[in-house]
């Protein structure tokens, strides 16, 4: 079992938050004594009072040991699976309408959207270690959404509303003062994506994904088909790119090779299949469907095969979101009405 | 919760003393108006529009035209409802699965494609006489006027985010219309948690809304805040703040307002929106005798771009994601829960609910991966008071243009609406309202 520590154990002598006593009452996930293992980013290890003799202790710790590397050598070379005992962790209590989780700071932070704030969409940052949230950018008065990152976060990019509809996508590196802010020509854009280099762009503008390199240069388009492409995510080697497209009736996912400039689909459902999002260690491919009548995640292997579903939930499920260790994803999810953002743990298959 | 004013209240709660004195001035503490009654049976005791202002697009909504060419019907696959041969597109799952609970109307039409006057026409029936400036009253406004009160409560509330606009301006045909604003409806927010809002009254705090009933008292303190030169102008309250006052001065009234009262299973039901909460204060309302409400989804008929707007159904731009990613699950999900609730409290059969918007929206996919406004064929959804269940009523064409079967205008949705309500064809005729429409066929 994969423990978070930060969510099931208190330090010692610290003064637990409100938000944090609600972590920790509504948890299920906990620490166990044969394999205890920190979620990366997640908060401090566990702590243990013993009660055996010394060398029981030892022999317990040598077994915990070689079961710890004997879970880390599964972990390594088995993708992700869903887990089906581990009720998802509940991250944010306000049950606002939320969108567009995204981890950073090697998973310590969450960056996401809340839609009902004034303005009307509006970027927060939740720390995982004691669940306190703030606004990313206090000041500003436009709506502001969809936040990406480069794999090394020095480039950070967002959409901003700044108009009827009329959407910019804002782009931040670190070192530059201002924002490079780009405005596509083609009408409307949504769902930009980043590059994992940071240098390239990519986002949905008039039903066409189109690519825009961040140095300078010509805008391309990637695609040139009936019906919407959307939700573009780049695959962590950066040759792929996932994404919903209509272009064959209702949406299906797809991955296009950016060298080979060749498509291929990946599901064939009657069903929607959207908001596809890369896993970190680029075999598998989370995503969101309709197929069994309301918003659920699912993963399915870059090659198409191994679909497996991650939430069984009577409410919506969406916008899943990698953890960098690949064995953990956040999504907007609804509990008894509310919105708030969860985090499912992953099992080696 | 409720909010008076800038302030929020718990039943319980304060309100100024001296605002309280100033309501006083314009309402008699002779009694509450009487519960009106209702004529005829199998009328609605109550009407509930949800105003789904901006537009929905019907395709992608209760008409879906899958074998229309890809530039038409859309992203979207059609989902089989409880009604046989009867498809919605899969963003309304929860709809579909209770369709047994409501008809369709599919060939509804408008005279224009202009949000300010199409809505205007929408709400009252009936084109303006004179531009903006004229209009017909709003439904609301004619039960209101034929019914004068229900109980403690005004008899037209209007639960919104503010008052209905556009960026060109308001919308006229709102409210009393060239009846006055006597007739508008009474205002009334609600969040997403839940916290009413009554902006009407621009209280202090202060004053504990116990001793609203405490009249004897507030006489007392009546007569000391004249004495002392603190009266204010009785000529400035206006029928809403009677209206208001009322509303507060009635431990019924402050209870159907308070949705903290409800059980957390409820409540979530309708889910945590402002609009799925606005449709469980409607319930309430239902409840305690309101005989129109109109829940309105936004103020603003523009979808979103700055801080003001807030996600209107005018989706030119955007249309597909827009729908898939927040309008359609939040009206799934309250409407069903509404539809819900009023059938298993015994409330349906008594309450009209009635969805639609303005007009519906093109056919064909704009450039912008939009729709845009559409008046000649729209949908709606007529559920309870009477409205037999489980029909479609009309067809669109293959493409979703333009009715087959004949258009069915404003002025026979407020026919239709109106005689539900109990306000028959020579009532009508006598205060001038529509007075030459037919009700729906079929719908009944």
């Amino acid at each position: 079992m994969i423990a978070i520590s930060a969510f099931s154990s208190e330090p010692r002598g610290r003064p637990a938050s409100t938000m944090r006593d609600a972590w920790q009452s509504s948890g299920t996930i906990s620490i166990t004594e044969s394999a205890a293992v920190c979620l990366p980013g997640l908060g401090g290890g566990s702590q243990h009072v013993c009660h055996h003799p010394p060398s029981a202790c030892y022999r317990a710790l040598f077994s915990r040991i070689l079961c710890l590397l004997l879970a880390l050598l599964i972990t390594v070379t088995s993708p992700a699976t869903a887990r089906s005992d581990d009720p998802p962790r509940q991250l944010t209590f306000d049950g606002r309408l939320k969108r567009d989780p995204v981890f950073v700071n090697q998973g310590r932070e969450i960056i996401y959207a809340v839609q009902n704030g004034k303005p009307r969409l509006v970027l927060y940052r939740l720390r995982l270690s004691d669940g306190h949230t703030e606004r990313l950018h206090p000041d500003s008065p436009l709506p502001e959404f969809r936040p990406v990152y480069s794999r090394d976060e020095a480039t950070f990019a967002y959409l901003q509303m700044t108009g009827n509809d009329r959407l910019t996508v804002q782009v931040r590196r670190v070192g530059m003062p201002q924002p490079l802010i780009v405005k596509p020509t083609a009408a409307v854009i949504w769902h930009a994506a980043l590059t994992p280099d940071g240098q390239n762009l990519l986002y949905a503008s008039s039903g066409q994904l189109r690519i825009y390199p961040l140095s300078g240069g010509k805008e391309r388009t990637l695609t040139q088909t009936e019906g919407r492409n959307n939700w573009p995510s780049v695959s962590p080697n950066g040759r792929q790119v996932v994404f919903g497209s209509s272009r064959l009736g209702n949406y299906d996912l797809f991955t296009l090779d950016l060298t080979q400039k060749t498509t291929r689909r990946l599901t064939t459902n009657a069903s929607m299949d959207v908001r596809p999002n890369w896993s970190p260690d680029g075999t598998q491919i989370a995503f969101v469907s309709t197929r069994h009548r309301n918003y659920e995640i699912y993963l399915i292997g870059r090659d198409g095969n191994g679909l497996t579903r991650v939430t069984h939930n009577p409410e919506r499920d969406d916008y899943p979101a990698w953890h960098p260790d690949g064995q953990h994803l956040v999504s907007v999810s609804q509990r008894d009405g509310q919105t708030d953002l969860f985090l499912h743990s992953l099992a080696p298959r | 919760m409720i909010e008076i004013g800038g302030f929020r209240t718990g039943c319980g709660g304060k309100i100024t003393r001296r605002s309280l004195l100033r309501a006083s001035f314009a309402t008699p503490f002779t009694g509450l108006l009487q519960s009106p009654t209702l004529a005829g049976e199998n009328n609605a005791k109550s009407v509930i529009l949800l105003w789904l202002w901006g537009g929905p697009s019907h395709l992608d909504t209760f008409d879906p035209k899958p074998r229309a060419p890809v530039e038409i019907r859309g992203p979207f696959s059609p989902i089989a409802t409880q009604t046989p041969g009867l498809q919605f597109t899969e963003l309304l799952p929860l709809l579909a699965s209770r369709s047994q609970r409501f008809s369709v109307v599919r060939t509804n039409t408008n005279l224009t494609n202009v949000h300010r006057v199409a809505g205007s026409i929408a709400l009252t029936g009936s084109e303006g006489r004179n531009g903006d400036n004229d209009y017909a009253p709003n439904f609301g406004s004619v039960i209101q006027r034929v019914h004068p009160a229900a109980g403690e409560l005004p008899p037209f509330v209007a639960v919104t985010p503010g008052k209905l606009r556009t960026a060109i301006g308001p919308l006229k045909g709102y409210g009393g219309g060239r009846w006055g604003n006597s007739y508008d409806p009474f205002p009334v927010q609600c969040s997403d948690r839940g916290e009413v809002h009554l902006p009407t009254l621009k209280l202090l705090e202060g004053l504990s809304l116990a001793r609203l009933d405490d009249r004897r008292r507030l006489l007392r303190e009546l007569d000391q805040l004249t004495r002392s030169g603190e009266q204010s102008r009785p000529e400035q309250w206006t029928a809403q703040h009677q209206k208001a006052f009322r509303l507060l001065a009635s431990a019924a009234g402050r209870r159907a307002f308070d949705l903290s009262a409800e059980p957390a299973r409820v409540r979530a039901s309708y889910g945590r929106s402002q609009f799925g909460q606005s449709c469980l204060l409607a319930r309430r309302l239902v409840e305690t005798g309101v005989p129109y409400i109109q829940v309105n989804w936004s103020k603003w008929v523009e979808n979103i771009y700055d801080g003001r707007t807030d996600f209107g159904w005018d989706t030119h731009w955007l249309n597909f994601e827009h729908l898939a990613d927040r309008h359609a699950p939040i009206l799934d999900r309250a409407l069903s829960a509404l539809l819900d609730d009023l059938a298993e409290r015994g409330l349906l059969a008594d309450t009209l609910v009635l969805a639609m918007g303005e007009f519906g929206r093109t056919p064909k996919i704009s450039d912008n991966g939009g729709r845009d406004h559409w008046a000649r064929c729209y949908s709606s959804l007529w559920a309870g008071g009477g409205i037999q269940p489980g029909r479609v009523v009309g067809s669109s064409d293959a493409r979703g243009y333009d009715p087959v079967t004949g258009g069915i205008g404003p002025d026979r949705v407020g026919a239709t609406l109106l005689e539900r309500a109990g306000i028959t064809s020579a009532q009508r005729a006598a205060l001038n309202v529509l007075p030459n429409a037919q009700a729906i066929e079929g719908l009944v």
